[in-house]
């Protein structure tokens, strides 16, 4: 029987925009951002993402690789990438320079909730290469100070060298965010704090009904986190992960970024941990 | 097992090693006995604590699981070790995954009870919370040595070891 | 022949040549039209051109791991059921090219390729392809993306149902509410009653197409035969589950006892069915394969020897591969125990979450074509403590 249905914006959801990149910026060992623009100035115009979404950045031959924007949302000029260096298609794009043209699809997923926690206190809490998803709502927070309350970012690499974005730091001090650093093994010159990201926990009172804990990381780093939060009575509908599956088509077509119920593309990659809990602990699933 | 037989066991484990006998008994009094086959899961990260064990022979190892990386072996326990401190110190879920590796046998206490028991002595709790203060300690110590072969050659020395040349 | 105007919910009957003719229309109106042939040993949609090509005159025999034809005078038209193949190839194909790159002086264009969408008229589908297709417009036509090639390909499909007569030994489409009686999103329903047909209109595609053919006003006693066919077979159907002894030699006949069905297989992930299963289960991926919902798929390139021409295409992939739940740090589920956990808790539990119904309609084909006759109704019951039926179950 015909089934006639309704155009959606996007014509064909399918197909990747044309896009140059304009920047490069070596970060830490094998991961730098790229910052990019689109060919067609209709598309850049219309284009518009939230914290903590994504694109699929896709090079001809080799696919795609879903990649967390990194950029400030109000910042219209280019859209920046933080790529760590893993598979065929991030090794393709790490061979890319300045200038060279990039495919983009998107932008996909669920964002950091920082309309919905106006008025709270914020902790950041993140690890290694999960501090780039984060960065959009730190600049969101910051773009609206007087909006919050305490802003904390306590931020952890393997070591010194890995700690991404340390020349921002200062700025970020600057605008009222408290940051805390800690690496799991220091270095000859490094004088701060040695230890996981959730032991920062210990260094602050925290009000349980005004604070949200927005989190990414290595999936274990954000259960302990989680755990902390947990512990100092923050409710799990108020503590944030961001969850992390290879995907395919980004659209909840493909059935491979699926958790449980949830396709991470599309219910995600952003979770409320009262959603995510049942089934982001169970082994194997 | 008999409440004597037990008692008798119970007095022969490392953790509970120079327990007065009528705390041990008061211990026997809420114990069980349990055998695992190789593979066998105690516990998984996540679960309800509700229980600790004390490990009569076999051995037990600690995991953590990730997606995609699957369950990494961080720790084994071995005979007359404790077993599941989290639910004795008031956290309300595991904190790891607990394996038999091969046959095992474990002594099963009902923490809630353990608790009970230290609250209507607080002579007996204190004893309790001192072997595991110690327990953990030791292996606390051991986690920084197994931490720093792990990293071994990653790890530079602090700058004033740097040697002058 | 003058035409004559079949409105929507109308009854009509008609016999074998008005069954050729509406063959003839179905063509004439530009539809390629396929319908049951017997290949390879098996029912299969192939392009049907004369009515002398249906299967009249075989039965299949279906049970865990087998699938027979039989020859039987008594069988009419449609008296098979299910075959491994549905609805589902023909909307959602095996590959499809989604988009195409030409290198030209150092930069790619990209374009869709034009969809692959002709219109295509089926003879044949039963209750439960009906609600499979119903299920698999949710998955491409009904979240926040609409996959443009499903949807052209969609609405150029033309319905010719068939009421079931007969349940194979593997249906539980009473189970699961999605049968035996069709009852809508066709555009003609047929019932086979003694060589001819009654005719339901469900559309006024459908009845455009019906006008072209000699039909007769139904009477009011031919349509309570029709409704009488499928109200036995529901009956023969539920009687199943209470059934003590089956036939000496006869296959179990399959129901699914869904109560409570969601909470069950989501609270029960550390069952030790799972390993029990996973023990017999190859991972040949079969089951997802004849499975009319499952939708999983791969996308990959597939570049020409210059490297400038590539083509991004998308293939049918199952969630029982190790490369289908993946991460940087590796696979996720690494066992065939976490796989098969997978598939069912998704295919009768978080499918519900995820788009409002079961993704199982009881077809039966998953515990047909299982190499080792796995039956998913008797997993659900081991996990539910369930005692299996009488007759023998398992290999």
């Amino acid at each position: 029987m015909t089934l006639m249905v309704e155009q959606t914006r996007v014509a064909n959801p399918w197909v990747a925009q044309s896009a140059r990149i304009v920047g490069i910026r070596a970060e830490v060992p094998s991961v730098a951002t790229y910052d990019l623009v689109f060919d067609d100035p209709g598309v850049a115009a219309g284009y518009r993402f939230a914290p903590g979404q994504f694109n699929m950045l896709y090079e001809p031959g080799f696919g795609e690789s879903a990649i967390s924007i990194s950029s400030d949302p109000s910042q219209r000029e280019f859209l920046s990438h933080t790529i760590r260096v893993a598979g065929n298609v991030t090794q393709a794009i790490a061979r890319k320079q300045v200038g060279e043209q990039i495919a983009v699809r998107g932008p996909f997923g669920s964002s950091w909730p920082t309309d919905a926690c106006r008025g709270q206190d914020i902790v950041f809490a993140c690890g290694g290469i999960g501090l780039a998803p984060l960065r959009p709502a730190i600049y969101e927070v910051m773009n609206h100070r007087g909006d919050y309350g305490r802003v904390i970012l306590l931020y952890g690499a393997r070591t010194p060298s890995g700690l991404l974005y340390t020349w921002e730091y200062d700025a970020w001090r600057a605008k009222d965010i408290d940051i805390e650093v800690t690496v799991d093994i220091g270095e000859a010159d490094w004088k701060g704090h040695v230890g996981v990201v959730p032991q920062l926990f210990y260094q602050h009172r925290l009000q349980a009904d005004r604070t949200t804990v927005l989190s990414c990381g290595p999936e274990i780093m954000m259960r302990f986190v989680a755990f902390e939060a947990l512990a100092r009575k923050i409710r799990p509908e108020n503590i944030f992960v961001s969850m992390e599956r290879n995907m395919s088509c980004a659209m909840g077509f493909c059935g491979h970024c699926q958790i449980g119920p949830y396709f991470v593309c599309k219910d995600g990659p952003v979770f409320d941990y009262r959603r995510a809990e049942p089934f982001f602990n169970v082994e194997d699933f | 097992m008999s409440r004597n037989v037990l008692t008798q066991t119970l007095e022969k484990i490392q953790f509970l090693h120079d327990m007065p006998p009528e705390y041990v008994e008061r211990i026997a009094d809420i114990a069980h006995v349990l055998d695992f086959d190789e593979y066998d899961v105690v516990f998984r990260e996540g679960a309800p604590a509700e229980n600790m064990y004390l490990i009569l022979n076999g051995s037990v190892s600690l995991e953590v699981c990730a997606a995609g990386a699957g369950c990494k072996q961080i720790l084994t326990l071995g005979p007359g070790e404790l077993l599941g401190w989290s639910s004795l110190l008031g956290q309300s879920r595991y904190t790891a995954k607990a394996r038999t590796p091969q046959a095992a046998c474990l002594v099963q206490i009902n923490v809630a009870q353990l608790l009970k028991l230290c609250d209507q002595d607080p002579r007996f709790g204190y004893d309790l919370m001192r072997r595991t203060a110690l327990a953990l300690a030791k292996r606390l110590s051991a986690t920084r040595i197994q931490l720093v072969n792990v990293y071994g050659d990653a790890m530079p020395a602090s700058s004033q070891d740097v040697e002058a040349n | 022949m003058a035409a004559k105007h079949a409105p929507v919910g109308s009854f009509m009957t008609i016999g074998t040549k008005q069954l050729q003719a509406l063959v003839n229309a179905l063509w004439a109106a530009g539809y390629r039209t396929i319908g049951p042939r017997i290949m390879d040993s098996a029912i299969v949609y192939g392009d049907l051109e004369s009515v002398d090509q249906l299967p009249a005159g075989y039965l299949d025999r279906q049970d865990g791991g087998s699938y027979r034809l039989e020859k039987d005078e008594s069988a009419g038209y449609f008296d098979h059921v299910v075959g491994p193949q549905s609805l589902k190839g023909f909307l959602f194909p095996p590959r499809e090219t989604l988009l195409e790159s030409v290198r030209k002086n150092g930069t790619w264009q990209m374009t869709a390729p034009e969809v692959d969408a002709k219109p295509l008229a089926v003879i044949g589908v039963r209750s439960c392809d009906l609600h499979a297709l119903a299920i698999q417009d949710k998955v491409f036509l009904g979240g926040p993306y609409v996959d443009p090639g499903y949807k052209a390909r969609r609405e150029k499909l033309f319905l010719v149902a068939v009421n079931c007569r007969r349940a194979a030994a593997t249906c539980f489409c009473h189970s699961m509410k999605t049968g035996p009686a069709v009852s809508g999103g066709f555009d003609l329903a047929l019932t086979e009653l003694n060589r001819h047909f009654l005719v339901e209109v469900g559309s006024a595609r459908g009845g455009e197409i019906l006008a072209e053919v000699e039909w007769s006003p139904a009477t009011s006693q031919q349509v309570e035969a029709a409704r009488v066919v499928s109200t036995l077979l529901e009956a023969e159907l539920q009687g199943r589950a209470s059934k003590v002894n089956s036939e000496a030699g006869a296959p179990r006949e399959r129901f699914l006892d869904t109560t409570n069905i969601h909470d069950l297989l989501l609270g029960n992930l550390e069952h030790p069915r799972w390993d029990e299963v996973a023990e017999r289960c190859l991972a040949c991926a079969n089951c997802t394969m004849v499975c009319p919902t499952c939708f999983c798929a791969s996308v990959e390139d597939v570049s020409d020897l210059s490297g400038d021409n590539v083509q991004r295409e998308r293939a049918w992939d199952s969630c029982f591969t190790a490369e289908h739940s993946t991460m940087n740090t590796g696979t996720v589920r690494k066992t065939t125990a976490s796989r098969y956990r997978q598939w069912l808790t998704h295919k009768l539990a978080t499918w519900h979450d995820q788009f409002g119904t079961s993704g199982c309609v009881g077809c039966g084909r998953c515990i047909t074509w299982c190499p080792v006759a796995i039956d998913l109704t008797e997993e659900v019951a081991a996990i539910r403590g369930a005692k299996p039926q009488a007759a023998e179950v398992g290999l």
